[in-house]
């Protein structure tokens, strides 16, 4: 203990006696452990963190596929019928339950207040272990058809809407739509969330007395989520031969629509973290990239340093400590460094993760549960010490190798450090510069990637349109007339204002969820095998919607007025869909069955009277998929979005407010925005992972630079005696010039080798965040190689001017 | 330095020692076929001129080196062929150096700079501050313990140097030139502290290329090619030196 305490002294002594080199060891330390810390708070926060639940360890998300399609990566939504059937025959599972997102209103003040909320089934507090903090949880005689209307708060919402008020339970709250009531019978946890998927939880409904006779009893509409509990000691793997049995027994025995049914189980954290994951790790390895660069600079810095030491190292050798004890008193000096560059790296850290979580898109899950927490300064305390030792190592054995006899006489004063000590800094050089090139290709496939998204078609004109998502409410439209004469009423009035060119309504937009895709058969070519119907995108629209949206119409008609119940079953599909099953035909004028509505009715042929241009649905990066659309008047949702052309797209919502009070002063708006910022969102996860992992590829240049430049003044400064005898025996400033300039390409050309090899493998896992182009892309690589050679070029060129300018007088007593 | 004076009890045996040094094309013969048997208590000069081995022969004495063959006896043990680690504790334990260029540790003060060796020995600090204190007094330097060695002059470094050789309380001391980076003032200094160690019983094996030195030491022996070609003791070295010219203090 007194002699790692003597080290820790001599350790501190060291360092403040050398403070250029402690402050810059410690400024690229302390950066690079600083972003590590950032990046792994969301790590943790994210992937290694147990879900909140008291039964996290065992939930498991079932999703359902049709196998004659798509993989278990597809797996998603399932039917009641089939979660109803699995729920009963599962041995793995203590318990099923189904759930839907859901948004309403609470009418408390002057407006009503929108809520995010779940339809959930009554067994799913039992799955995830939670109770409420106050009343009860709702059971099965609430979750049935027909059921009470009851609810369950959230502890925010029973806060800031109900002043904490524990007499509200069994209370009847304004809720809904203007009019109805539902009873309050519990309030959840603080900060309870489920689902976790970045919007707010501020009520739960029971799920059965919110679906329909149609739902209930058809396994062909396929919404629900579902989660289960395993049953202790039951493995994932068990669990999923048990639900793929029933699967196959459900497609046996419903044929018509669990034909290719099979169904997937994994851990509700795998699955919530299923789109992060990737693009999450993908990060934390550049970010530990970014740190092995930095430690190759401080372990170049600590082997220049070891150099000037010998003597001090070849006298403690001398008077008797082991190889060992000096290893272990340098390392102590490269563990106080560290050590104090956590310190740096920590405040670092807490910029970053406000900056990240101020970039990141809103819909990350449990973004705000990343914090500086006991698990991230464990890490990064942790990261700091295996950091000392790894770039104190090296040089730490280098140093303790020393010739003792030689060291300590007077003759060796003026000599160089020794060929190995030499190879060691050149290959850590080489190896920056390989790391930063990987790092570079990365965040240039990314960089391709995205300037190819942003170039990529959209088929419609995303400029000037503003979005106002308003939902219909039941109780005040009862009739499909009525819904559909209040949009008619919104689009006329609010196409009125001032300044729109044109207004429209759709359920679904570009580059946003789509609320239904429905399987259909087309009239006049052969019925398509069970599990073999094909699904198009279906949405409502109102007349003037591809106008509006200027996605061109490129044969027949758009809806009119007269498209409705009473007239023709019109329906106007994409060109996606027109080259699939009308190639070198006319389309206008087939018929198409869709299978259902929303309702779950069987609905008569539709008769094809338009093709549009193909748009893409979810994101950019999606290949446009068969889209249908249908006149709303004629199969009516309760929720759209108006499209508004208009040249003040961003500042027209005050405007709309009004006119919308002034048709019906209780009507909610959900929304306003414009398509532009739909857009901007839907490239949001795209553009952090880019901008981090353009930052680090840019430190990593920088430190590759500053290692370049630093082994190349090192060496001028060790070489001088020799480039003096040089230009004594004759040498010109621009032979020696060129020598410098040698000797840097030498390890800039073994470094980006070595690199271009590392990052053929390295990007191939990038393969699912990039677009329109392949990850060993001769294009984005040879860029990345001239910009290092360039960057090198840049770094050597003042060491070797300074070596071009030596005074041969001067240098030849140069000691 | 409190050791019995037993000049009849051999302490350091050199039997048939040779040392090739190995470059590329070159086999360079630094010592060749050295008998030398140094006696506890005994002062012994080794002289001879640049490059004839003397420090090569010091470096193998202090253990800083291996021979190339050969036995080498220390306190009756082998240790021409022990491991580094070995070797490193033997250094601690048994050799106390003193080097011409003082090799003082300039991030270290003096006090430290003298407790190294006992440090690296594991011992304790209550002792390490005893030995420290008594060292730095007898070369008369604990005035200046907290001092760094670049605020002293060079005669007061190579005084801490000796300190710091005595304070392990080593079985000899060995002294490469010890005056050669020193002003004749300070260089007599430190061989008068040499010579008081050796009275006070202290084992000295010191080189030097200066004859002004030799006499300081009990007995003379010179190398010549790598090869002892005199081994001279104190009364016929006093001899030789009066007819060089020189006188005996």
């Amino acid at each position: 203990m007194s002699q790692f305490i003597l080290d820790l002294r001599f350790g501190l002594r060291s360092l403040t006696r050398n403070r250029s080199f402690a402050l810059v060891s410690i400024l690229t330390l302390g950066v690079a452990l600083g972003a590590n810390t950032a990046i792994f708070s969301f790590v943790n926060a994210i992937l290694l963190k147990a879900l909140p639940y008291p039964n996290a360890g065992r939930i498991v998300t079932i999703g359902g596929y049709n196998s004659l399609k798509y993989t278990a990566a597809g797996a998603a939504e399932m039917s009641w019928p089939n979660i109803t059937d699995l729920r009963a025959q599962s041995k793995t599972l203590e318990g099923v339950a189904a759930y839907q997102r859901a948004t309403s209103f609470l009418y408390i003040g002057s407006e009503p207040q929108q809520l995010h909320g779940t339809t959930i089934n009554a067994g799913a507090f039992h799955i995830l272990g939670v109770r409420p903090e106050l009343g009860h949880a709702f059971d099965e005689k609430d979750d049935r058809l027909g059921g009470p209307r009851v609810m369950l708060l959230s502890d925010a919402v029973w806060r800031r809407s109900f002043g904490s008020d524990r007499t509200i339970i069994g209370r009847q709250i304004p809720f809904g739509t203007a009019g109805k009531t539902r009873t309050v019978i519990g309030i959840l946890p603080p900060g309870l969330q489920f689902p976790i998927d970045g919007e707010s939880n501020d009520f739960w409904m029971p799920l059965n007395p919110t679906l329909d006779s149609a739902t209930l009893t058809h396994r062909g509409v396929v919404f629900l989520n579902t989660i289960g509990l395993a049953r202790a000691g039951v493995s994932l793997a068990a669990v999923n031969a048990d639900v793929n049995t029933i699967a196959r027994r459900l497609e046996h025995q419903y044929p018509d629509n669990n034909t290719g049914l099979r169904m997937a189980a994994s851990s509700l954290q795998e699955w919530l973290t299923r789109d992060i994951r990737a693009a999450l790790l993908i990060l934390f390895i550049a970010v530990l990239l970014v740190l092995l660069i930095g430690c190759a600079n401080v372990a170049n810095l600590l082997l220049a340093r070891a150099t000037a030491r010998h003597r001090e190292i070849a006298i403690r050798s001398a008077i008797g400590a082991t190889r060992g004890r000096i290893v272990v008193q340098l390392l102590t000096e490269s563990v106080i460094l560290s050590l104090l560059s956590g310190g740096i790296g920590l405040l670092v850290a807490a910029w970053g993760i406000d900056l990240l979580v101020a970039i990141a898109p809103r819909d990350l899950p449990r973004l705000d549960s990343i914090a500086l927490d006991t698990p991230v300064l464990l890490f990064t305390l942790a990261l700091s010490l295996a950091t000392g030792i790894i770039f104190g190592l090296a040089p730490a054995i280098a140093a303790s190798r020393t010739n003792l006899t030689e060291t300590l006489n007077d003759a060796s004063r003026g000599s160089t450090e020794g060929r190995t000590r030499g190879r060691l800094r050149n290959t850590l050089v080489a190896a920056e510069i390989a790391l930063s090139l990987v790092l570079l290709a990365g965040s240039g496939l990314l960089i391709r990637s995205f300037v190819q998204l942003i170039n990529v078609g959209t088929g419609f004109d995303h400029h000037d349109v503003a979005v106002v998502q308003v939902s219909a409410r039941p109780s005040a439209y009862k009739e499909d007339a009525q819904i559909v004469e209040l949009f008619r009423r919104l689009t006329r009035e609010l196409g009125a204002l001032p300044g729109v060119e044109s207004i429209s309504a759709a359920n679904a937009l570009p580059l946003g969820p789509t609320e239904a895709d429905y399987s259909f058969d087309i009239m006049g070519q052969p019925e398509f095998a069970p599990g073999h119907h094909p699904v198009a995108i279906t949405v409502n629209i109102l007349p003037g919607y591809f106008h509006t949206m200027r996605m061109p119409l490129l044969r027949g008609r758009d809806f009119t007025d007269h498209d409705g119940p009473a007239g023709e079953k019109a329906i106007i599909i994409d060109e996606t869909m027109a080259q699939r099953f009308f190639a070198g035909q006319n389309p206008i004028g087939h018929k198409i069955d869709l299978s259902i509505d929303h309702e779950g009715k069987i609905i008569h042929p539709r008769t094809i009277v338009g093709v549009t241009g193909a748009v893409r649905f979810e994101s950019l990066s999606q290949t446009p998929k068969m889209t249908v659309y249908v006149p709303e008047a004629d199969s009516t949702a309760l929720r759209m979005f108006l499209v508004i052309r208009t040249a003040n797209a961003a500042s027209i919502a005050p405007a709309v407010r009004t006119v919308i009070r002034r048709i019906d002063p209780l009507q909610p708006i959900l929304s306003i925005s414009t398509v532009e910022k739909m857009r901007a969102d839907s490239l949001a996860g795209r553009r952090v992972t880019l901008i981090v992992l353009t930052i680090l590829a840019v430190l990593a240049l920088t430190l590759a630079a500053v290692g370049i430049y630093s082994i190349m003044s090192y060496s001028v400064a060790q070489r001088t005696s020799e480039i003096g005898i040089r230009m004594a025996l004759g040498a010109q400033a621009p032979e020696v010039f060129r020598l410098i300039l040698r000797q840097s390409l030498r390890i800039t050309v073994i470094g980006i080798g070595t690199g271009l090899i590392a990052a053929a493998a390295a990007t191939r896992v990038m393969r699912g965040l990039l677009f329109g182009v392949a990850p060993g892309d001769p294009m984005t690589l040879t860029a990345i190689c001239i910009a290092l050679g360039a960057v090198a070029l840049v770094a050597s060129y003042v060491p070797a001017r300074q070596a071009s300018r030596v005074n041969p007088m001067v240098a030849i007593r140069y000691d | 330095m409190t050791r019995d004076h037993n000049v009849n009890e051999p302490l350091i045996s050199l039997h048939d020692i040779n040392k090739v040094f190995f470059t590329d094309e070159l086999e360079t013969h630094a010592l060749t076929g050295i008998q030398l048997t140094i006696n506890k208590g005994e002062y012994v000069s080794i002289g001879g001129p640049s490059g004839c081995g003397k420090s090569t022969l010091l470096s193998i004495l202090g253990l800083l080196d291996e021979p190339t063959s050969g036995r080498y006896t220390l306190a009756g043990h082998e240790v021409a062929r022990l491991g580094a680690p070995e070797r490193a504790r033997i250094r601690n334990r048994e050799i106390g150096f003193i080097f011409q260029s003082f090799n003082l540790i300039g991030d270290l003060n003096v006090y430290e700079n003298v407790e190294l060796p006992l440090a690296y020995r594991g011992a304790p600090s209550a002792e390490r501050k005893r030995k420290v204190e008594t060292a730095l007094e007898r070369v008369g330097m604990a005035h200046r313990a907290r001092h760094f060695p670049a605020q002293l002059s060079g005669g007061q470094q190579q005084r801490v140097a000796v300190a710091r050789a005595l304070s392990g309380e080593p079985s000899i001391l060995l002294a490469d030139e010890p005056t050669g980076n020193l002003d004749s003032k300070n260089g007599e200094a430190v061989m008068d502290l040499l010579r008081e160690l050796h009275r006070g019983g202290a084992t000295i094996c010191m080189v030097t290329h200066d004859p002004r030195f030799t006499r300081y030491a009990s007995r003379t022996v010179h190398l010549f090619d790598g090869r002892v070609v005199e081994d001279t003791h104190e009364r016929a070295a006093e001899e030789k030196l009066s007819q060089s010219g020189f006188a005996v203090a």
